[in-house]
């Protein structure tokens, strides 16, 4: 075989030569792919997608107008008007341990920044539905990797050792992993590198075995996570290669953007964040509607960084205008910002609702969350909450709903994950329960 | 014990309204306080508050009437609440009471005030007690936990390791995510972690590193040379025009360059490559110039810069240069650089150019040119283009130049021969990893047991010890899986490769230790622990060779290594991670400064205010300076775009260089310098608590309690006041509940307000709305010790009275840095020793890099 002449590495094709790049949760038993298993093959499929804006909006601007089906859309809000009976914003939430810029890590756990995490609602629903889908979940977000430890965090999820659970950010690479069919040389590649990746794991698991006898039981318990990764990308693997047999799905991209010549966020001059929300957001709506996933969770803008492009005409980084000083300026280009966003979202709406799943729309049976980490001013009430979608899976959407001053968002979460399967006994989070008033 | 779920928000007690409440409130809202940090914990410090005699006093005065036995108000019950913060509940209604006391709710009104004393002192206890459990969540006791390398480790490792040099985009710091930090750094164990993604990019990274170590065959794409001759340009018809401008005179044997620059369009391209790129593919290229050059009247020296079309900004610029040969000698200027598939045509220009001649109001675009420079205040220059200006042509302020009247011997002229690239570059092929893995060559018998001599010799440098032969056996088993499915031996031992670098022996830094008992580290231990401090790599052959004759657990012999390692160039790697770190340099360009307010601000400014503390920190390590000149120094490390920025003159160019400083300047020492000033600014104003917070954690490391929830921040003057930000952060002190904290903090960032925004000195208030004529700068502060000063200059002179804590603080990071976990307070004999040392030893980071090494923890388990 001649694979081997000289060839300087390309992260593109890096990512795409092999191996799940996107994280696998955690799963107690690896189960034949293709079994339907417990799923109720008579009610729509469910999905669930976890949105994070970090640094908060410009909530004086934020709100509707009065509560109920007739609220009066808000400036930010406006874009999503023609969805007003698909959507609820969900005012008073609030994240206990969030505010000021470590609200990215109880986003989805309700656990505080520095504390021991435990699993996002997105891994519980990728527990139940993960065996059915090509991938379990996946992470997307506009920073790659997880940036754990600094409060940009590049991710909402983390497995069921409460390890954050990395992100990708490049269109391109995501695309390719989902839809790229495996050309004849890949094919033909293919048994090898399975082989090859597979007998490289046992081997290093079996490193890992005689290193652990060595070491003390403070370390061994280092070590675990390492032994837990291991056996994830096994199970990665095996369910790469019973997927292998079936194609990728060849969805239909008329009026989609190019992935092909997509550009990721990192640092390139042709880089245009209107074409890149679009390209992200179809991909989710592609992964959905193609049933490749049924959980995605989305960090749009990190904590601290990014946040504003050279195409929206602002002077400052969202960071430097979240801290508005009250200055009208500030709060003015905030609320902009923030309305350019929504705009994004609407489109997105637009797409989900424009492609038809069963009976109803695949908007009618994604539940889309979204929030953020603060609120204005860093704090850590009246968080930018809103619930989009799943009208068909018996969300009863009422536009602008008051909620108790200070609900847990793990509310919303919870309200999701259960319309997913995920069965809460014996409480969830800090939750209250679900939000019963847009339960139907 | 107070349960979570029964708990209600203090806030639920009955407030009586009151003139003097509502003042207040309205002075809270108007001043608040943001505190963009994060709390390092630090070790326990001798002046702790306790519980007992301080803290619990006082909640029996002013709390326990309405929140203990009789009454339980908002059915918060305080006197019978526990004080163990590892119960989150717990830790969570004391956060409570700190919030509401900070924020003056608690006790309401009617009721005693607590003093600002008082409140301090509660909400101290407080976030003691909270820090002690983040520090007890990182730490194992006083042990050294296992840990993975991370990204930096890794690439570097990897790039010794086979002797692998990556160009930008293709190293494995592009393709693995960042790591996590914990207290301050990427070292410490905790932070850390290992998840299926990464492990799944730890096996894809090992496997391309296998492809480029180990190669079949020539390579790709041979190395070439491409020649542009400049003589060709003026023949060319795609760029011939060029030739034709008054900038540019064609030669029989090559081009004279006035001004701006020509190209190398359609001329130079790698050969049976479509496009106009030298480069087919990422690696490094050798670029050579043949020129000479000569200087006009009064004018600059000639420089050239070499740039390319590219996508990215930072792949631009190929190089830039003095061009020193004479005009009728020229020289050969060589650079090997990065380049890649996405590059586009070359392009030479004279530098400094002010394209007078291009333009389409050529007059006018000169004149608004010597019009910035006077505005600079460079005179001499202005006096300089004048004259230049009337050398083109010029007749008056906005005439267009006058051919006829051009005198080109006044001017700065480049001659240029040719220029050629070559590349990509291989410096051996196969490469020096192929060669060393492949030890026997190319006509071996490609057997099973050459596999496993193979992996006998590389594995123990890989895996950085001596490796028994069963540890080998499952890469032999691969090895052998592989040929058994028909695969070449090369592909064989590449998979082989990739596991042994997929492995924990690889990916975590191995220390074996049983039971309770500490024990000392072998010499293999020892070498690593050493060379991963100072180097971010494995240890080189010296250093394994010193470990197998046993000769590191001799403190002589590794101070010696210490010396030695810190010669050596990958020391670089250390002031990348470590000073980066330490100096937060990362943090410095957070918040852009507002375009319109601080003109003289550009991007270029901004990355000379990152790499000033690091050329700075390694200026001090490389020449074994005194440490203390980070909080003053007689010199500063500057380039030419900073040293105008500070206003000191003779410096030409963009590399940094030692300058020494006028007595009087306010440069020198760490506070002096620009970045850390412009991380304590919102763009718009300085943020004096930000600032103090930088000096406490950063030159003390001693982290200030943390801010009230929805704190905010200086706000802008109502209309119509001019309020400076020294002013509206003192009426924010005026409120007592925040005085307590703010009284011991601010001073250190008040001190600081004669540097404004960009950290340019100001004597006036300046930024926001304070264009013209601002209120003078006051500085009238003093420090919570009592001690007062009226100027930087006297505050810098306080801070070197402390610099025993100034050492212990940096010898606390560099602790952390090394061994890779929090400070303990069992550390504290070692680190007062190693203090006692590096002040004797002239206070070098050498002494003090020498104490930890030789320390009883850096040598055990």
């Amino acid at each position: 075989m001649n694979i081997s002449t000289y060839r300087p590495l390309n992260r593109r094709r890096f990512l795409r030569g092999s191996g799940t790049m996107l994280a696998l949760p955690w799963l107690e038993a690896m189960t034949p792919v293709f079994a339907r298993t417990t799923k109720d093959q008579s009610g729509p499929t469910p999905r669930m997608g976890m949105f994070y804006f970090g640094t908060g909006m410009n909530m004086r601007q934020f709100y509707p107008e009065g509560f109920g089906k007739e609220a009066r859309m808000s400036r930010i809000l406006e874009p999503l008007e023609k969805h007003r009976d698909r959507f609820t914003v969900l005012s008073n939430t609030w994240i206990e341990h969030g505010g000021g810029h470590d609200g990215a890590y109880p986003f989805a756990t309700a656990i505080a920044k520095g504390e021991k995490q435990q699993i996002s609602p997105d891994q519980l629903a990728a527990e139940i539905h993960g065996k059915e889908t090509r991938f379990p979940s996946l992470q997307f977000s506009v920073k790659r990797g997880t940036g754990f430890g600094s409060q940009a965090l590049a991710t909402i999820s983390w497995n069921r050792q409460g390890v954050p659970l990395a992100a990708e950010n490049d269109p391109k690479t995501i695309f390719d992993r989902l839809f790229r069919p495996t050309n004849a040389e890949q094919k033909a590649r293919q048994s090898d590198e399975f082989r090859q990746r597979s007998s490289v794991l046992d081997a290093v698991l079996s490193d890992a075995k005689t290193m652990k006898k060595a070491l003390s039981q403070t370390d061994r318990d280092q070590l675990e996570q390492y032994f837990n990764s291991v056996r994830e990308v096994e199970k990665g693997l095996e369910r790469e290669i019973n997927w292998s047999e079936k194609a990728k799905p060849k969805p239909d991209l008329a009026d989609y953007g190019n992935y092909q010549e997509a550009m990721s966020p990192e640092g390139n001059g042709k880089f245009i964040y209107e074409d890149y929300a679009k390209l992200m957001y179809d991909l989710i709506a592609l992964a959905f509607q193609t049933d490749s996933t049924r959980a995605i969770t989305y960090v749009v803008r990190t904590e601290l960084a990014g946040g504003v492009y050279p195409e929206f005409g602002v002077s400052k980084g969202y960071h430097s205008l979240s801290h508005h000083g009250n200055d009208p300026k500030n709060l003015e280009d905030l609320a902009f910002v923030d309305t350019i966003y929504m705009k994004h979202w609407a489109y997105f709406l637009d797409r989900l609702q424009s492609i038809q799943d069963g009976a109803g729309t695949l908007l009618d049976h994604t539940m889309l969350g979204f929030s953020s980490g603060m609120g204005i001013g860093h704090s850590k009430t009246n968080l930018p909450t809103v619930l989009s979608g799943g009208g068909g899976l018996g969300i009863n959407h009422q536009t602008h709903l008051q909620l108790r001053e200070n609900t847990p968002l793990s509310s919303m979460w919870q309200t999701m994950i259960e319309k997913m399967g995920v069965e809460v006994s014996e409480g969830f989070q800090d939750s209250r329960g679900p939000i019963s008033e847009i339960l139907s | 014990m107070l349960k979570a779920g029964s708990r209600r928000s203090l806030k639920d007690h009955p407030k009586v309204p009151s003139a003097a409440r509502r003042i207040s409130l309205a002075l809270r809202q108007a001043f608040r306080l943001i505190f963009c940090f994060t709390i390092l914990s630090v070790p326990a410090r001798a002046d702790e508050v306790s519980f007992e005699d301080q803290v619990r006093p006082l909640l029996e005065k002013h709390c326990v009437k309405c929140h203990g036995s009789a009454k339980q108000k908002g059915d918060f019950r305080l006197d019978t609440l526990a004080t163990d913060f590892s119960e989150a509940a717990t830790a969570s209604a004391w956060l409570e009471v700190r919030d509401n006391i900070n924020l003056g709710e608690m006790p309401p009104d009617g009721e005693t005030p607590l003093e600002g004393e008082e409140v301090a002192l509660i909400s101290g206890w407080i976030a003691g007690q909270q820090r002690a459990v983040e520090h007890r969540a990182l730490s194992a006791g006083d042990r050294v936990l296992l840990r993975r390398l991370n990204r930096e480790e890794y690439t570097s490792t990897v790039a010794d390791l086979l002797h692998l040099k990556f160009p930008p985009g293709e190293s494995p710091l592009d393709f693995l995510p960042p790591d996590g930090t914990a207290e301050g750094f990427n070292k410490v164990s905790a932070a850390l972690l290992l998840d299926p993604s990464l492990m799944q990019l730890y096996y894809e990274v090992a496997r391309g590193i296998s492809e480029r170590a180990l190669v079949d065959g020539p390579p790709a794409f041979p190395t070439e040379t491409m020649r542009l001759e400049f003589e060709e340009i003026d023949e060319s018809r795609a760029i011939g025009y060029l030739t034709t401008r008054l900038g540019m005179r064609p030669l029989d044997d090559g081009l004279l360059l006035i001004d701006g620059s020509t190209r190398s369009f359609g001329l130079l391209n790698y050969p049976g490559e479509r496009g106009n790129n030298v480069a087919p593919t990422p690696g490094f290229y050798r670029f050579t110039i043949r020129a000479g050059g000569i200087t006009g009247e009064n004018g600059p020296a000639p420089r050239l810069a070499i740039r390319q079309g590219h996508p990215k900004d930072e792949m631009r610029l190929v190089a830039e240069f003095e061009v020193k040969a004479p005009l009728d000698q020229p020289a050969e200027y060589s650079f090997v650089v990065a380049r890649d598939e996405l590059g586009g045509e070359i392009n030479v220009e004279i530098v400094p150019g002010t394209s007078p001649y291009q333009s389409q109001r050529p007059g006018e675009e000169f004149r608004r040119f010597i019009e910035e420079v006077g505005k600079e205040k460079q005179f001499s220059e202005v006096l300089r283009l004048r004259g230049r200006q009337l050398a083109e042509g010029a007749g008056g302020d906005r005439s267009t130049p006058d051919p006829e009247k051009i005198d080109l011997e006044k001017h700065t002229r480049v001659f240029l021969d040719w220029l050629e690239i070559e590349g990509p570059l291989y410096e051996d092929w196969p490469p020096l990893s192929h060669q060393e893995i492949f030890f026997k060559g190319d006509g071996a018998e490609e057997t099973l047991s050459y596999a496993r001599e193979i992996f006998s010799r590389f594995t123990p440098r890989a895996w950085r010890r001596p490796v028994p032969d069963q540890e080998i056996e499952p890469i032999i088993g691969i090895v052998k899986n592989e040929l058994a499915h028909g695969q070449t031996f090369l592909e064989a031992i590449r998979v082989g490769l990739t596991a042994v670098l997929t492995s924990p022996k690889f990916l975590y830094l191995f220390e074996p230790g049983g039971g309770n008992a500490s024990r000392r580290l072998n010499d293999y231990e020892i070498a690593s622990r050493l060379s991963y401090f100072l180097w971010n790599s494995l240890p080189d052959e010296r250093l394994f060779e010193l470990a197998a004759a046993g000769k590191l657990r001799d403190p002589k012999t590794l101070e010696e290594e210490t010396n030695r390692l810190l010669a050596d160039e990958k020391k670089s790697r250390f002031v990348g991670s470590f000073a980066r770190q330490w100096l937060r340099t990362d943090s410095y360009l957070a918040f852009a400064p507002n375009q319109y307010l601080y003109k003289e601000y550009t991007p270029k400014l901004g990355k000379a205010a990152v790499t000033e503390p690091l050329v700075f920190f390694d200026t001090v390590l490389r020449n074994d300076l005194s440490v203390l000149n980070f909080i003053d120094s007689d010199f500063a490390m500057v380039n030419e775009a900073l040293a105008r920025h500070y206003g000191i003159s003779g410096v030409e160019g963009d590399h940094f260089r030692r300058v020494t400083l006028d007595p009087v300047s306010p440069r020198g020492g760490l506070l002096g310098m620009m970045g850390v000033h412009l991380a304590g600014s919102d763009g718009l104003r300085t943020k004096p608590v930000a600032r103090a917070v930088f000096v406490r954690e950063v030159l003390f490391n001693d982290p200030p309690d943390p801010p009230p929830p929805n704190a905010g921040e200086i706000e802008p003057n109502i209309k119509g006041e001019r309020l400076t930000v020294r002013e509206r952060l003192q009426q924010h002190q005026e409120i007592e509940s925040c005085a307590g904290c703010h009284r011991r903090l601010d001073p250190y960032g008040l001190a600081l307000e004669n540097f404004n925004v960009i950290g340019k000195w100001r004597e006036q208030q300046d930024g926001e709305d304070f264009r013209h004529r601002g209120p003078p700068i006051l500085i009238d502060e003093k420090l919570p010790s009592g001690e007062a000063f009226h100027s930087y200059d006297e505050f810098r002179n306080l801070l070197l009275a402390r610099s025993d804590r100034f050492r212990r603080a940096l010898a606390e990071k560099l602790w952390i840095y090394a061994l890779g976990r929090p400070v303990e307070p069992t550390d504290d004999g070692t680190l007062q020793a190693a203090v006692e040392r590096m002040k004797e030893e002239g206070d070098t980071l050498r002494a003090l890099i020498k104490s930890i090494v030789t320390s009883p923890q850096f040598l055990s388990k």
